[in-house]
């Protein structure tokens, strides 16, 4: 803030608190502190939305805090608070002029108006004489006139209340009623191109009642109760009836392994009108337990709030996940056997038969053992890659920056050898997550980013986050090789390297590793890079857990 | 005071003879005793069949068990071991290269005294064997055998 700025607030507090002091001050003495009150509440709220820092100022029974006074207009512009100010004036003497009189507003005009000329003649927004008022001193008005004046006031100040509360609503509905006529006239566009005529309309019936019979995923109608009113052929399939038809009046409770489910998903839609990619364990006529997965949307449907959901039976891809995921451990935990062989006894030729190979046998044995390490590595990457899916860890609420505390302490050997600088922002979101996923993919993210440096560039590593409406996207930045666009999808591919191993150590696992944790978590990944000059891994955490 | 015995349950050949070897590196002199599967260690257990000899299968201070083996698996034999109440008193560790935490939690739920995991680096496996031989067979106080 400039001292400019400091200047004017100052003066603007110097020029009108004196003002608004004596404006409290003689309106409590004439129609007492609540009434008051009420004026200058009325006056601030017909102004509030051209002038809402009128609205931060405080008053209280002994006239108005001059500190909200600074405060409101800390962060305004000028002009447009002198002019505020002035009009709240305006706005009261407007105001007791309609509840009390133009005699008493005059009144009450020219006193501000005198105190404002005896502290600084040129302010006066009045040029001299144009509204010279005869003023009656207010000692000499009778008592009993207050009286009168005073009652009469606060009726007055009733009635306009009401008069302005009216005036409000029937504004808003002026507005709902020109948001509905838009809506409708863009409705009537849309069906002026779509079915006008009867056939039209008829043909579109069709049209549509089709696709809800041939979708190859189930579309039900339910009543907020879960009472089923609607369901295509496919539904029917899914949960093994003969007819659609048997399925109408029944409630989707009676499918459901576990009912107690549904109540939080009521919840749900009935704040957001949506839910998305719904995994459910249901039970069929015939008594199979199958997997579903299902979305719904909350409609109006024959006159009532109804839920429209598209169900997917994913039984079989359930099981054919689960299985490929028992294969890859079984396979990478059975191949593992072999491989202690291939070391331990490559190891155990150098240790005792040594002497009897010449250099070539002994480089063999070396390049045995060398191998059956890395395969080693390769099947605890598959293992890791299969463990994702199939064993599911709990998210808790995790403190990002410990997790990153944690990563760099793992790391600081690589750090202090690569000489590198990390960089984290001072502040870091706490999520909902499973706490060793997401240190895993800070572990994976930042160790490529320390391994792939440039050649006689000491890496620069820059964490970061956004706090975007529906997730977090987190950004991990470096100053490494970098990677050609034609190899960024590659990248994420399982065991897929784009150096060779003496180049850059490792397997080729990580990326994949972290793509399928942040996928499996409701998430996305991403990079985008510079070839020699950095690249920058993002992925997103989302802020409810939505995920399936 | 007679040689303590070891029972090693591991049906892998190569094993069996990378784990004599480990036990001669860290220097473990005790009579390691090998069965290849289930019914075998049961039987070693029971003095039954070619087991019959007390000299020649003397009973174990201490078992260690593979689980992944042919028919009767490795959490099978431990289950039995530790139901048995002739047995139950031995120590069973077992020594696999599984780490799942269904397996570990298998086991010792059906009462394993320790869990170990074979590395597949045989220097680092001589390690573990090393370690096991200091605690179980040198450290701890084991129950006399009957």
């Amino acid at each position: 803030m400039s001292q400019g700025h400091d200047v004017w607030q100052a003066m603007t507090a110097e020029r009108f608190g004196p003002l608004y002091a004596r404006l409290w001050l003689r309106l409590e003495q004439l129609l007492g502190s609540p009434t008051t009150m009420e004026i200058i509440a009325l006056s601030t709220e017909t102004l509030q939305d051209a002038y809402p820092f009128l609205s931060r100022l405080r008053w209280r029974s002994q006239g108005l805090e001059r500190a909200t006074l600074m405060q409101a207009i800390a962060d305004q512009e000028n002009p447009h608070v002198q002019a505020g100010c002035e009009r709240l004036l305006q706005e009261v003497y407007v105001l007791i002029e309609t509840c009390y009189g133009q005699a008493l507003a005059l009144q009450l005009q020219a006193e501000i108006e005198q105190l404002r000329q005896s502290s600084d003649p040129s302010l006066s927004p009045l040029t001299k004489g144009s509204r010279e008022v005869a003023t009656t001193p207010w000692s000499e008005t009778p008592e009993q006139a207050w009286q009168v004046l005073q009652t009469l006031g606060q009726h007055s100040l009733k009635l306009y209340r009401r008069h302005r509360d009216t005036q409000n609503e029937l504004n808003r509905a002026r507005f709902e009623l020109d948001t509905l006529r838009q809506a409708a006239s863009s409705v009537a566009i849309a069906s002026a191109a779509a079915p006008s005529t009867p056939t039209e309309l008829a043909r579109s019936e069709t049209f549509y009642h089709d696709l809800f019979e041939l979708s190859p995923d189930g579309v039900i109608v339910t009543d907020t109760k879960g009472v089923i009113l609607q369901a295509n052929a496919r539904c029917a399939e899914i949960l093994e009836l003969d007819s659609p038809a048997e399925l109408i009046g029944c409630s989707v409770s009676q499918f459901l392994v576990y009912p107690e489910q549904r109540e939080a998903f009521l919840e749900r839609i009935s704040q957001s009108d949506r839910v998305e990619g719904q995994r459910r364990e249901l039970r069929t006529q015939r008594g199979r337990t199958i997997i579903i997965v299902f979305s719904s949307r909350l409609i109006q449907y024959e006159g009532q709030s109804c839920l429209l959901s598209v169900v997917r039976d994913v039984t079989e891809r359930a099981r054919l996940a689960q299985e490929m995921a028992d294969f890859a451990y079984s396979a990478s935990h059975d191949l593992q056997a072999p491989l202690r062989t291939f070391e331990g006894y490559a190891r155990w030729l150098l240790e005792d038969y040594g002497d009897g190979l010449d250099e070539m046998g002994r480089q063999l044995c070396e390049e045995i053992i060398d191998d059956a390490l890395h395969m080693k590595k390769l099947l605890d990457g598959l293992l890791e890659y299969s463990r994702i899916g199939r064993v599911h860890t709990r998210a808790v609420e995790v403190d990002v920056a410990a997790v990153l505390e944690r990563v760099q302490h793992d790391l600081q050997i690589e750090i202090f050898d690569t000489k590198a600088r990390l960089m984290l922002p001072e502040t870091l979101p706490t999520v909902l997550y499973p706490e060793v996923r997401l240190t895993q993919i800070f572990t994976n993210l930042l160790s490529n980013a320390l391994k792939f440096t440039a050649a006689g560039r000491a890496p620069e590593i820059v964490v970061d986050y956004e706090a975007l409406p529906r997730h977090y996207r987190f950004a991990v930045r470096d100053n490494g090789i970098g990677i050609a666009p034609e190899h960024t999808e590659r990248i994420f591919e399982i065991f897929k390297r784009l150096h060779t191993r003496e180049e850059y150590p490792g397997t080729g696992a990580g990326l994949t590793i972290v793509k399928k944790i942040v996928e499996s978590h409701g998430g996305q990944i991403g990079l985008s890079s510079t070839p020699g000059a950095g690249s920058t891994f993002w992925f997103t955490i989302p802020r409810t857990e939505d995920a399936p | 005071m007679s040689q303590q015995t070891v029972l090693l349950v591991e049906d892998n050949p190569r094993d069996v003879r990378l784990t004599q070897r480990a036990f001669k590196q860290a220097q473990l002199t005790h009579a390691l005793r090998v069965v290849r599967d289930g019914d075998e260690a049961l039987a070693y257990l029971n003095r039954e069949g070619m087991y019959q000899d007390p000299a020649e299968s003397p009973r174990p201070n201490v078992i260690l068990l593979d689980l992944n083996l042919p028919r009767m698996g490795g959490h099978e034999v431990l289950k039995r071991v530790k139901r048995d109440p002739r047995f139950r008193h031995i120590p069973i560790i077992v020594l696999t290269t599984s780490g799942r935490s269904d397996d570990v939690r298998l086991a010792y739920e059906h009462g394993v005294n320790a869990y170990l995991l074979k590395p597949v680096e045989f220097t680092r496996f001589t390690e573990v064997v090393e370690q096991l031989g200091k605690f179980w067979l040198e450290t701890v106080e084991l129950p006399p055998t009957v």
